[in-house]
């Protein structure tokens, strides 16, 4: 796979886990698994993540239509299936957290809020990194 | 004779401990979780305006809610008196018992183990002491001087939607057939009732004594509220006789909390009066008319 397949793919994956995860969320709320206070906080806490993800992946959008770039650059298998890997992880992570309190309420909501907040601070850096390398970096 | 030392020697242990069991760290972390339902109330019911919530205590087996009142020790006396004053007007029970109720609801323990400490800037002056001996609510004031709005009554639109404890009175009928009654109705009131996934409601009524039945009715949904929360309440029914009239004095608190399938962590659940008081009032007179009508059916 070539970088701009592999940059395609990141990007597709993203729209999709991004947009399934905003459904999870509203969905729980519906079924009455979140109130409107802890609805907004818990929107408010995946702002940054979705921010990173689709702030690097309109940038990417954008030059694509402005330089219509082919740059075919062979790229390391074991790179494509950790990246391949990474992503649906963090995203299927989140989602976990959030049935996990919002279907199932093993843990509390302000426990679900810290372990958030220990996953972003774990994934989101690194991924923020390797998704501006890819998709951000000329 | 070496084990049955043994046996005592730890049986005097566990009492020593039990007798002076100080609240786990778990119970710690939840008293201090609740203190802003305790503030969210106080807020909601426009009682912010008078007092300040200064700091709980978690003391072995003891809470303390420490209330400051906002305004000079000459004033604060009079404020307080104004308070209790509009407070009475649209009920029968007093405010001191609706704060010591309420407190000791958020905060999950029992009577016994609760205090609400209300004092101005210098306690000599102004000092409410509202404590319980596990039969009754009880208060000890000290207020030095009545000056400022001593004179002047608050408005009870002051008080927001407080709940208020309900009084009935019953002619011709004994205590024991009201309470069968009550109890008798309740129960087959909430047996049938649940949430909207998987459970039945749980009814507790572990509580209750001789002349008070206490109903602990928890996984419920849209019972009080119509958003399809999961919903606990507690029914507190205190019947006396007097004379030849039996009187009924009743309340309804609860909680609700979100969840789809499993009922909320207790940290998670919400005081109804906070966010809810007009539905839990409308509840309350529901419950009490169909109370009304179920004793009288009975009569007949």
């Amino acid at each position: 796979m070539n970088i701009n397949q592999l940059k395609n793919t990141l990007g597709k994956q993203i729209v999709v886990y991004n947009v399934a995860l905003f459904f999870l969320v509203v969905i729980i709320f519906i079924l009455k698994g979140f109130d409107t206070d802890e609805f907004s906080t818990l929107l408010s806490a995946l702002g940054p993540t979705t921010a990173i993800y689709t702030g690097t992946l309109f940038k990417f959008i954008g030059k694509q239509i402005s330089h219509n770039a082919e740059t075919v650059v062979a790229s390391s298998e074991p790179m494509n299936s950790y990246i391949h890997k990474v992503i649906p992880f963090h995203f299927i992570l989140i989602a976990l957290l959030i049935c996990a309190r919002g279907v199932f309420n093993f843990i509390t909501f302000q426990q679900m809020l810290l372990i958030f907040t220990f996953v972003e601070m774990c994934f989101g850096g690194y991924i923020g990194y390797i998704i501006s390398a890819l998709l951000g970096g000329d | 004779m070496f084990y049955k030392c043994c046996f005592c020697y730890f049986f005097f242990l566990s009492s020593v401990t039990l007798c002076y069991a100080q609240w786990s760290v778990e119970e710690s972390d939840f008293f201090k979780h609740q203190i802003n339902e305790v503030e969210e109330w106080l807020e909601a019911k426009g009682l912010e305006q008078y007092f300040l919530l200064e700091e709980l205590v978690i003391d072995s087996n003891l809470l303390t809610l420490n209330l400051l009142i906002k305004y000079d020790c000459q004033d604060a006396g009079g404020i307080w008196k104004g308070l209790k004053r509009s407070y009475l007007k649209g009920s029968n029970s007093s405010l001191e018992e609706k704060l010591f109720d309420t407190f000791i609801y958020i905060m999950e323990v029992k009577e016994k183990q609760g205090v609400i400490n209300i004092y101005c800037e210098d306690e000599e002056e102004v000092s409410i002491l509202l404590s319980h001996d596990g039969k009754q609510l009880i208060v000890d004031e000290h207020i030095e001087t009545i000056l400022g709005y001593g004179g002047t009554e608050i408005p009870i639109s002051e008080v927001k939607n407080i709940y208020h404890i309900k009084k009935d009175t019953l002619t011709n009928i004994s205590v024991s057939k009201v309470r069968q009654d009550i109890g008798n109705f309740l129960y087959d009131y909430y047996k049938t009732k649940g949430t909207k996934f998987l459970w039945s409601a749980k009814i507790d009524t572990s509580k209750t004594y001789k002349d008070e039945l206490i109903y602990e009715v928890s996984k419920l949904s849209n019972e009080v509220i119509e958003d399809g929360f999961f919903e606990k309440l507690k029914l507190k029914f205190k019947i006396v006789q007097k004379a030849t009239n039996v009187e009924v004095d009743f309340n309804i608190i609860g909680k609700y909390g979100s969840g789809v399938i499993f009922e909320p962590k207790r940290e998670d659940y919400k005081l109804m009066e906070t966010k809810y008081p007009e539905e839990l009032q409308e509840y309350e007179e529901d419950i009490r008319k169909k109370i009304e009508e179920f004793i009288r059916f009975n009569e007949e």
